[in-house]
C-alpha cells in the first residue's frame, strides 16, 4: 500500500524562527528609523547643518574605524547609518545566522528531534532543504524589515533611502548567509551546538576586526580575504560605495560552499556523531564516587565553575578591547587636534582641557557595554537552568529559594568583578602600550561602578527569569538594555530633557573614570539590584501558585 | 505510628478540571503508599505540592509532623525525591551531579555513591548527555537514596529501567523499608505498585476515590467470569444483576466481572445450563481498567 509522502517542515521551521526574525528585523529597522532622523535634528542645531556635524564628528569617527570600518560621508543620512548602526547590524546579521547555523541540524540532533523526523519519513537531505530553506526565508524578513524601516527612517530625516539601502541590506543578508553556513559547517565537527555556535562566532568577531583594520596589518594584511566583513565594506552603498558584485559574488560563493561542505559532512556522518573523530579506546566502567576536594556547598561557587571557559573568553575579550580602546587614545587625541575644527572648539568649550583620562572615559562606555552583554548571557544561563529544571532539582534538596536567589545575586556581584577587573588590567595595559599615565583611582571608580551595573542589570534578570522561566527572560533583559541604550543616545542627540533617559542604567553609569556617579545614580543601580531579588523572590513565590 | 504525610483538604485548580482536589490523605511512617492514576489524574501535581515546589489554593500538608510550607528545607532533609521529568545536565558527568547534590546536602558518604552506582550499573564518569534514558533515570535514582532518606517521593521510579535494573530498585526500596523509611511512590505501573505497596490511593481527575490496602481493594472480590451455558442468554437481564458489569453476551458465551457474591448470577446461569465456567480474581491493573475505563499507560 503507498503510504502518503511526508511533508516538508520548512513552514513549522519557518515559524520557529518567528520571535527571532521580528525581533533581530524591527530591532535593525528601529536602530536606522530612530538615528536618521536623530542626526537630521543635531545636524540643525548647528549653523553649518549636516556639513558641519559631519565635519566635526569625522575625526571621532575615525579614531573608531576599527570599530565600524571605513567611514564616509557623514554628510548624508546615508552615510551616517552606514557608520553608525548598519556595522552592528551586519556583526550581529552574521552572528545570530551563525548560531541558527549550529542549530538547525546539530541543535535538533542534540534535542533529539533528528530521529523524529527522520523516522517520520524525511531524508537527510529534505531535512537539510527544510531547515536551511526556513532560514533563508526568516532571513529575509528580517533584512526586508531592516530595509523598509531604513527607508521609512530616511523619509522621516527628509532624504530618500529607497535605492542606497537595497545594496546595503543586499550585502547584510549575504554576510548573514556566510555566517549562517559557517555554522553549519563548523557544528559538523562538534557534538554540542553551544561549542559550534562559539567557535564559530569567536571567528566571525575576529574577522570583524580584521576587516575593520585591514588597512593597519601589515604583513597579516591578507587575512582581510577570510573575513566576509571585507566584502560586506565593498558595498556600503548607504555611503554613497558603488555596489561591488564581484565581493557580493565571493559572499555568494563562500555561503554556497560552507553549506555544501556541510551537507556533504552531514550526509557522510553518523546522528549524533561528528565528522572527525580521535583515535577511540575502551575504558573500563568506574563506578566509583570520588566527591570533589574543594567542597561546593556554595551554589554560587558550582554556577561560576560550571562556566570556567565562558568567563574567561568573556573576561580575554573585554580586556582585550578596553587594552585596544586605551592604546588608541593618544592616536585619537592627535586626530582631533590635527583635523578635529569645529569638534575641538565644541569640546573645548566644554572641558577645560582634552585629556587622555576624557578620551578613556569616553571609551570606558563601550566596556559597559560590552559588560552587559556578559550580564545578558548570564541570564540565558538561568533562564535555561529554569526550563531544563535544574533549578527544580535544586528546590528539592534542602535548599530554599530564598537561598538560590541570594546566591544568585552573589554570582552577579563575583562575575562582575572579574569583568570589572578585566576592563582594569586591559586598560591598564592599554596605556602602557600607549605610553601614558593612568589614574588608578578612576580605575577603581570603574572597577565599582561596573560591578554596580552588573547587580543593576542582574536584578532586572533575575524578575525576568522568575517570571517567564523561559529563553523569553533573555530577550526581555536584552530588551530592556537596548531601551536603556536608546535613551541615552537618543536623549543626547535630540537634546531631551535629563529626565528622559534617567531610568537608563548607561546613564546612571556615567563617567566613573573621570569622577563617581552621582549618588542618585548609585542608589538606582543598587536598588534595581536589590530591588530586582526582593522582585524575584516574590515572583517565584507567585509563580508556585501559578505554575503547571 | 505516627503520620509520614498528612494532608488535609489539599487543593490545587489548574482550571478546566485539572490539578487535585480535595485531597484527604495520611500515610503512616514506615508504609509503603502507592498512588496510581492514569495520566493527568494529579499525581505528579500532589507530590510537587507534598514537595513545596507548587503551593495550593486550599488546604495544608504535613510531612513527617512539619509543615510543608513553613519547614520545607528541614523536610527536605529528610526526604529524598526522585522528579517525574529529569532535570539536563548535558555536560556534566554523573560523578559531577551526585558530588553537586550531596554537596547541597552537606555531603553523604562516598561509599554508599560508589554502591548505588555499582547496583545500577551506572559509569558515573560518563557525560549525562551520553547516558541512555535508563541510564539518566538511574543517576535520579542514586541521588534520591544516597543519603538513606526517612521519606522516598518516587515519581514514575522505573521509567526506562530494564528488568533486571526494576529488581535492583525493588531491593533497595526493600532495605529502606528494612531500616523504616516511609514510601510514597507514584506511578501507573501497576504490577509494580502491586508488589511493593501496603496501601494504595487511587486518583482520578484529581480526586482521591479510594484508599486502602490490596486487601481493602479487593475487598468486593471482583472476578472476571467467562461462562458458556446451553441455551440463549438474555444480556438486558444480565446487566441488572447485582454486582454485574462488563456484560458481553455473544450466542452462549458471557463474559463479565462480579464484584462481591457470584449467588445471583449463578441463579440465573444455572437454569440456562453451564457448559464452562471460569472465575479469575482481578488484578490491581484490571480493577482500575474496569473501574475508571482507561489503560494504564506506560
Amino acid at each position: 500500500m503507498d503510504s502518503p509522502r511526508s511533508r516538508s517542515l520548512a513552514p513549522w521551521a519557518f515559524r520557529s524562527h518567528l520571535v527571532g526574525m521580528l525581533a533581530f528585523g524591527l530591532g535593525f529597522g528601529a536602530s536606522a528609523a530612530i538615528l536618521a532622523p536623530s542626526y537630521v535634528a543635531a545636524a540643525k542645531a548647528l549653523a553649518g547643518g549636516l556639513q558641519a556635524l559631519a565635519a566635526a564628528a569625522l575625526p571621532v569617527a575615525q579614531s573608531f574605524e576599527f570599530l565600524t570600518g571605513p567611514v564616509d560621508r557623514l554628510d548624508t543620512v546615508g552615510g551616517y547609518l552606514s557608520y553608525k548602526t548598519y556595522p552592528d547590524i551586519a556583526l550581529l546579521m552574521a552572528i545570530y545566522a551563525a548560531i541558527q547555523g549550529t542549530q538547525v541540524i546539530r541543535g535538533s540532533e542534540t534535542k533529539g528531534v533528528f530521529d523524529l523526523w527522520f523516522a517520520a519519513g524525511r531524508t537527510r537531505t529534505a531535512i537539510f532543504r527544510d531547515r536551511v530553506s526556513a532560514f533563508v526565508g526568516a532571513l529575509t524578513v528580517i533584512v526586508a524589515l531592516t530595509y523598509v524601516l531604513t527607508v521609512a527612517g530616511g523619509a522621516l530625516a527628509g532624504v530618500s533611502l529607497a535605492g542606497p539601502a537595497l545594496g546595503q541590506c543586499a550585502a547584510v543578508a549575504l554576510v548573514g548567509l556566510v555566517g549562517f553556513g559557517f555554522g553549519l559547517l563548523v557544528s559538523q565537527f562538534f557534538t554540542a551546538a553551544r561549542t559550534a555556535a562559539g567557535v564559530t562566532c569567536a571567528y566571525l568577531v575576529a574577522s570583524f576586526f580584521i576587516a575593520n583594520l585591514s588597512n593597519d596589518l601589515g604583513a597579516l594584511t591578507f587575512l582581510r580575504y577570510l573575513s566576509p566583513f571585507y566584502y560586506y565594506i565593498q558595498a556600503r552603498t548607504l555611503a554613497g560605495t558603488p555596489f561591488d558584485v564581484a565581493a557580493m559574488a565571493v559572499l555568494v560563493v563562500g555561503a554556497l560552499a560552507a553549506g555544501c561542505a556541510a551537507l556533504w559532512l552531514y550526509l557522510h556522518r553518523d546522528s549524533e556523531g561528528v565528522s572527525v573523530t580521535g583515535s577511540r579506546h575502551t575504558r573500563p566502567v568506574d563506578y566509583t564516587f570520588r566527591p570533589s576536594v574543594v567542597s561546593r556547598r556554595d551554589l554560587w561557587l558550582n554556577w561560576i565553575a560550571e562556566q570556567p571557559l565562558g568567563v574567561a573568553s568573556w573576561a580575554i575579550g573585554i580586556g582585550a578591547f578596553t587594552a585596544v580602546e586605551a592604546a588608541v587614545v593618544p592616536s585619537a587625541i592627535r586626530l582631533v587636534d590635527n583635523t578635529g575644527g569645529q569638534l575641538k572648539q565644541v569640546l573645548a568649550r566644554h572641558l577645560a582641557e582634552l585629556t587622555p583620562n576624557q578620551y578613556l572615559s569616553f571609551f570606558m562606555t563601550f566596556a559597559a557595554l560590552l559588560a552587559a552583554g556578559f550580564m545578558v548571557a548570564q541570564v540565558a544561563r538561568w533562564a535555561s537552568d529554569a526550563s531544563q529544571h535544574r533549578v527544580e532539582v535544586m528546590l528539592t534538596q534542602p535548599v530554599s529559594m530564598w537561598r538560590l536567589l541570594v546566591e544568585r545575586a552573589v554570582t552577579v556581584l563575583v562575575l562582575a568583578a572579574v569583568i570589572g577587573l578585566a576592563v582594569v588590567v586591559g586598560t591598564w595595559i592599554g596605556t602602557l602600550i600607549g605610553g601614558y599615565s593612568v589614574s588608578f583611582a578612576g580605575l577603581l571608580r570603574t572597577f565599582l561602578d561596573i560591578v554596580l551595573l552588573n547587580f543593576a542589570i542582574g536584578g532586572v534578570g533575575l524578575v525576568a527569569t522568575a517570571v517567564f522561566r523561559s529563553a523569553a527572560a533573555t530577550g526581555v533583559t536584552g530588551g530592556f538594555l537596548v531601551v536603556c541604550f536608546f535613551l541615552t543616545t537618543v536623549a543626547g542627540l535630540l537634546s531631551l530633557p535629563s529626565w528622559t533617559s534617567r531610568p537608563s542604567v548607561f546613564d546612571a553609569f556615567g563617567s566613573p573614570y573621570l569622577s563617581m556617579p552621582l549618588t542618585g545614580s548609585l542608589i538606582y543601580l543598587v536598588a534595581l539590584g536589590g530591588i530586582g531579588v526582593l522582585v524575584a523572590y516574590i515572583a517565584m513565590r507567585r509563580g508556585m501558585r501559578i505554575a503547571v | 505510628m505516627t503520620s509520614a504525610i498528612n494532608t488535609e483538604g489539599l487543593t490545587k485548580d489548574y482550571g478546566q478540571h485539572r490539578g487535585i482536589f480535595d485531597l484527604n490523605l495520611e500515610v503512616r511512617e514506615g508504609e509503603a503508599f502507592g498512588f496510581i492514576g492514569p495520566n493527568g489524574a494529579g499525581k505528579t501535581t500532589t507530590l510537587r505540592l507534598l514537595m513545596d515546589l507548587i503551593r495550593p489554593d486550599h488546604g495544608r500538608a504535613s510531612i513527617l509532623g512539619m509543615d510543608t510550607q513553613r519547614d520545607g528545607v528541614k523536610i527536605r532533609r529528610l526526604t529524598g525525591y526522585l522528579p517525574g521529568e529529569s532535570p539536563e545536565y548535558p555536560n556534566h558527568t554523573g560523578e559531577r551531579i551526585i558530588d553537586l547534590l550531596a554537596h547541597l546536602r552537606g555531603g553523604v558518604d562516598p561509599r554508599r555513591v560508589t554502591d548505588l552506582a555499582k547496583r545500577f550499573d551506572l559509569d558515573l564518569h560518563r557525560k549525562y548527555r551520553t547516558y541512555s534514558h535508563g541510564n539518566k533515570q538511574k543517576v535520579w535514582l542514586i541521588q534520591a537514596f544516597m543519603h538513606d532518606p526517612q521519606l522516598l517521593f518516587l515519581d514514575e521510579p522505573t521509567t526506562g529501567l530494564d528488568p533486571l535494573m526494576q529488581q535492583t530498585f525493588r531491593e533497595l526500596i526493600k532495605e529502606a523499608r528494612e531500616r523504616g523509611a516511609t514510601i510514597f511512590l507514584s506511578s501507573h505501573v501497576l504490577p509494580e505498585v502491586q508488589e511493593i505497596c501496603d496501601r494504595i490511593g487511587v486518583v482520578h481527575d484529581g480526586s482521591l476515590r479510594q484508599v486502602g490496602t490490596m486487601d481493602e481493594l479487593r475487598i468486593s472480590h471482583v472476578h472476571r467470569v467467562d461462562a458458556t451455558v446451553a441455551t440463549a442468554l438474555d444480556a438486558a437481564r444480565l446487566t441488572k444483576i447485582p454486582g454485574v458489569a462488563s456484560v458481553l453476551v455473544s450466542d452462549h458465551h458471557l463474559q463479565c466481572t462480579v464484584t462481591g457474591t457470584m449467588e445471583p448470577l449463578l441463579e440465573v446461569l444455572l437454569p440456562a445450563g453451564v457448559v464452562t465456567l471460569d472465575s479469575t480474581e482481578m488484578s490491581l491493573e484490571e480493577i482500575f481498567l474496569a473501574q475508571y475505563g482507561q489503560p494504564a499507560q506506560p
